[in-house]
């Protein structure tokens, strides 16, 4: 939102720094997905023509940012804002795990992309996303974080590698 | 590989100093603690930014120093005429390929392969069982850069597991870091066990020439368990659940794994003489040297660190015979070798070097 004021409407200099406080008080989480959002659900969310069937499950917002970027990814998000990492106290209930498991329990999702960090902690949450969240329910499920430079997360892969790792993606199991 | 060049800045006891290496043979004369292992160690970084003498990397800058630097010049097989260099000031150390930053270890561990050949390697023999894996870890670290992240993997789910077993995490949580585990694992036992084959397989070729009249030597791989597949690391996990919260630790896996190395002198418990056992170490880091230059295709530099004076002359003369004449040898001592007029020599004072 900042980065948008800033790059989009330079002319609005003098009144920046007023908008900037604005827009930081009135952004929150989407209630759905956990993108940023100044409305109760975010503009994908909202958005009637993207397939929010299929979710593409991401760490951070700057995650979604990038795949937004690509434009290779027309369905909508999940943003868990983490991983699981004992070590760092982060376990399911720090994260956003229980909007998830609600989308997952309304029986309206058909597909989830799991597009975490390509390293253990990313594949344990992936782990306990199929286990625990959606169980034995007919969803496809297919992780992306293999096509990804390992150890960097979705954020520092470029549209291309983005892409192909989304068109490529494999069934997982 | 061939070094030609090192320049070092406030590495330990050296200030700064610039060696011209374009020779196949050098040798670093001086006194104990002046300096000369120092420069091995500098050169040893190169395989894996690890020192053969210390896991305390923060140890290696001069004292007072903010950090330190070393650039090599190095002549590739593959990649020509390389300019490398390590900087190591705050933050992580960065490494530069023709002034090209690194981004993944795992790109750059056995790029520029080096063996180190110090009397510390007594301790693969002697010591625990995690001083034999740390050497077999990094040996087919660098052979393989997917072994390599298999075993942060492996190593960073273990201590994320630990961490739901002393805290008492959920079993879900265990779950998913132990199916997650399983894979890594798998992999690690089945490269540890093909890479001790391959090794002992060029150990027993390098020991004959070294020491003729010795029985052969042992090496083998000494799993801490006999897991088959990757389902059933999974299955002996869940298993030890119970016994590992107790304990706050993972009992079982691969990072409990164990070489088992030694002299066939009869009992397999028996380690030999104190030249045998020198005689061996010296001839597991030639079979390392030779495996690294068969895989890798690459010649690797042997840093030969004051071990050449402590082996009697037969076994000297072995290992002149055992080592291929293709590798380049940069070696310390005490005093001038015999043939001083084969190698480029240094003197060592005070972390200073001076052609001698
Ligand atoms: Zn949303």
């Amino acid at each position: 939102m900042a980065l948008h004021l800033l790059v989009e409407q330079p002319e609005t200099g003098q009144d920046l720094m007023s908008c900037l406080s604005e827009a930081a008080a009135s952004v929150r989480q989407c209630a759905q997905c956990g993108n940023l959002s100044e409305t109760e659900l975010c503009g994908i969310c909202l958005d009637k023509n993207r397939d929010i069937t299929s979710l593409c499950v991401v760490e951070h917002v700057q995650d979604l940012f990038a795949l937004e970027r690509s434009g290779a990814w027309k369905g909508g998000y999940h943003v868990l804002c983490g991983k699981l990492s004992p070590i760092h106290g982060i376990g399911p209930e720090q994260l956003n795990m229980g909007s998830l498991k609600n989308r997952i329990q309304a029986g309206e999702i058909k597909e989830l992309v799991l597009a975490l960090s390509n390293d253990i902690e990313g594949q344990a949450t992936c782990h306990y996303i199929q286990e625990e969240l959606v169980e034995k329910r007919e969803i496809e499920i297919t992780r992306i974080g293999f096509g990804l430079p390992s150890g960097g997360g979705v954020t520092y892969a470029d549209s291309v590698t983005l892409r192909s790792a989304l068109d490529s993606r494999r069934s997982y199991e | 590989m061939r070094f030609s060049t090192l320049r070092l800045q406030d590495f330990r006891n050296i200030e700064f100093g610039e060696l011209d290496l374009s020779s196949e043979r050098v040798f670093l004369c001086g006194s104990n603690g002046q300096g000369k292992s120092n420069l091995l160690e500098a050169l040893g970084l190169v395989t894996a930014l690890r020192s053969f003498r210390t896991q305390d990397l923060g140890s290696m800058k001069r004292q007072g120093s903010a950090g330190y630097r070393a650039f090599y010049a190095i002549e590739h097989e593959v990649d020509g005429r390389v300019n490398l260099e390590v900087e190591a000031s705050k933050g992580p150390r960065s490494v530069l390929v023709d002034g090209e930053k690194v981004g993944r270890m795992s790109d750059f561990i056995g790029r520029f392969p080096v063996v180190p050949m110090s009397s510390g390697d007594l301790m693969l023999l002697r010591g625990s069982p995690g001083d034999r894996r740390r050497f077999m870890d990094l040996t087919l670290s660098a052979l393989d850069g997917a072994y390599y992240l298999a075993l942060r993997n492996y190593h960073k789910g273990v201590a994320e597991r630990n961490r739901l077993l002393k805290e008492n995490g959920s079993d879900a949580e265990l779950a998913a870091f132990e199916a997650e585990l399983a894979p890594h694992a798998h992999r690690l036992q089945r490269d540890r066990s093909a890479g001790v084959k391959a090794l002992h397989v060029v150990l027993e070729q390098v020991y004959r020439s070294l020491a003729e009249k010795d029985e052969g030597p042992v090496l083998s791989y000494d799993p801490n368990l006999e897991a088959n597949g990757v389902e059933s690391y999974r299955d002996l996990w869940e298993r030890q659940r119970s016994r590992d919260r107790i304990l706050g630790a993972t009992q079982k896996g691969p990072h409990r794994d164990d070489f088992k190395l030694g002299l066939c002198l009869g009992s397999a418990k028996e380690y030999g003489s104190d030249g045998q056992q020198r005689g061996l170490m010296v001839a597991l880091r030639v079979a390392q040297a030779v495996l690294f230059q068969e895989r890798l295709s690459v010649v690797p530099v042997l840093l030969v660190d004051d071990v050449l004076g402590e082996l009697d002359p037969a076994r000297r003369a072995g290992f002149w015979k055992a080592c291929p004449d293709a590798f380049q040898i940069i070696a310390s001592g005490t005093v001038f070798p015999e043939e001083a007029e084969a190698w480029k020599c240094y003197s060592v004072t005070s972390g200073s070097f001076i052609t001698a």
